[in-house]
């Protein structure tokens, strides 16, 4: 496998390359992995940290609060084991198993202020995707404050009134998908 | 009340308040917790369906990290595409020999045998020792190696007890090298399971497995369901047990 400076890693990720995305994936997930498991985890939930890892890594990139001091791999480790111990924290029957750490030495303490959020907005998210394409467009369309003329015209509609319904109906569904969904928190 | 209250948020997110009324609305917000916090609900809501960025993400490394897997997905889909193509087969072989023969169960058995097609690539991503063992057990299979295959299915099975695929064909395995105690047994423990695309494949063979072990009665008895339930086999049962009767 070449090798690839952090600099190529952190633009890939900002450009959402998909081949440096590949290739993290593929040099760096097998570690992730096995951690996860030695752990109490699943592969899948390994998948699902590694995932929101690197959403982590994007959203700090684009705010310019990502600071690297440490190298990549350290960097992605320490946030996967972060994601890690907050999700086990959540389920209290699951306790982590400090001793596992011995192995994954180069793991650090860090703390991701954007956890949180980005837990939050997931959840948001998957959900909007259940949402039909029709519905999804208009919300969308409403929020980037694009004229409500333009919408009828962009979606084929030519009532205003039901454009404004349907708009209503389609937040209305997405917000009872959100509410109903045991993950969900309003904080 | 509740409905008014997010009718009030949402004009006020979308910008359609006049200034007054944007005042009075975020004094509202100072005064009431609760409207504060259904407020920050929607508010978050709006920004985070708005984060098409990394929506593209999430579903770019959904299909990364889903690729690997790979092995897992694309067995399900040849599974489903194998047994329709069997049971195609199996239409077209009972049409062939739909004639009067005697009745002569071996004969029978051997006319309406046939072993079921592997479903298992052997070109698939392979990431553990069970895996590789998973492979090799159907190659072997594939190959007619049945007694190594029989070997290998037991071995990966004794881990992982409940995969109805490998018993399935261990169960095959076994009815090809005539242990057909042990595959009657796997082929009930099948049929017990359930929930799983083998289970009408599993009648069959167990009607079969009967029929050759000469105990025609209980032959009759699972080909009559496999009838009364329309399973994917029910035309081959009906004309086999025309020629039993």
């Amino acid at each position: 496998m070449k090798y690839k400076d952090r600099n190529t890693l952190i633009e890939g990720i900002r450009n959402q390359d998909k081949k440096t995305l590949q290739f993290i994936y593929a040099k760096y997930f097998p570690t992730i992995k096995r951690f996860i498991i030695d752990n109490q985890g699943s592969e899948q939930d390994a998948k699902d940290v590694f995932q929101e890892a690197i959403i982590i890594i994007y959203r700090k990139i684009k705010d310019g609060t990502f600071d690297l001091s440490s190298t990549f791999k350290t960097y992605l480790y320490s946030v996967c084991r972060f994601i890690w111990v907050k999700q086990l924290a959540k389920n209290k029957e699951l306790e982590e198993d400090k001793n596992n750490y011995a192995e994954y030495e180069q793991i650090e303490e860090v703390h991701i202020d954007e956890y949180k959020k980005n837990e939050q907005y997931k959840l948001y998210q998957i959900h909007f995707k259940r949402l039909s394409k029709d519905c999804q467009k208009i919300l969308q369309l409403f929020l980037k404050k694009v004229s409500l003329t333009e919408i009828a015209d962009e979606m084929g509609i030519d009532s205003m009134q039901f454009m404004k319904r349907k708009k209503y109906k389609c937040k209305e569904q997405l917000i009872r998908y959100i509410k109903s969904d045991p993950n969900f928190n309003e904080e | 009340m509740m409905e008014d209250r997010n009718d009030l948020i949402e004009s006020y997110l979308e910008g359609e308040m006049s200034v007054r009324e944007q005042m009075e609305f975020e004094n509202l917000l100072r005064n009431d917790p609760e409207l504060m916090k259904a407020f920050l609900f929607r508010k978050n809501l709006n920004e985070a369906i708005t984060e098409n960025d990394v929506m593209d993400l999430r579903d770019n490394l959904n299909s990364i990290t889903s690729e690997e897997s790979l092995f897992k997905h694309s067995k399900k889909i040849r599974i489903y595409s194998a047994v329709a193509a069997v049971a195609a087969v199996l239409i077209a072989v009972s049409i062939i020999f739909f004639s009067n023969d005697p009745f002569n169960k071996e004969d029978l058995y051997d006319q309406y045998y046939s072993k079921y097609p592997s479903i298992v690539n052997a070109r698939s991503f392979v990431d553990s020792e069970e895996e590789k063992i998973f492979l090799q057990s159907f190659e072997s299979y594939e190959n007619g190696e049945f007694e190594k295959a029989i070997r290998q299915m037991r071995q990966l099975l004794q881990k992982d007890e409940s995969n109805n695929l490998l018993l399935f064909y261990l169960a095959i395995s076994e009815l090809e090298q005539g242990q057909l105690t042990d595959s009657e047994k796997h082929l009930k423990q099948l049929i017990a399971n359930s929930n799983h695309i083998f289970l009408e494949q599993a009648h069959w063979y167990l009607a079969l497995n009967y029929l050759k072990q000469n105990k025609t009665e209980d032959s009759k008895i699972v080909l009559n369901l496999i009838i009364n339930q329309k399973f994917s086999m029910h035309q081959e049962a009906e004309s086999l047990l025309r020629k039993i009767n």
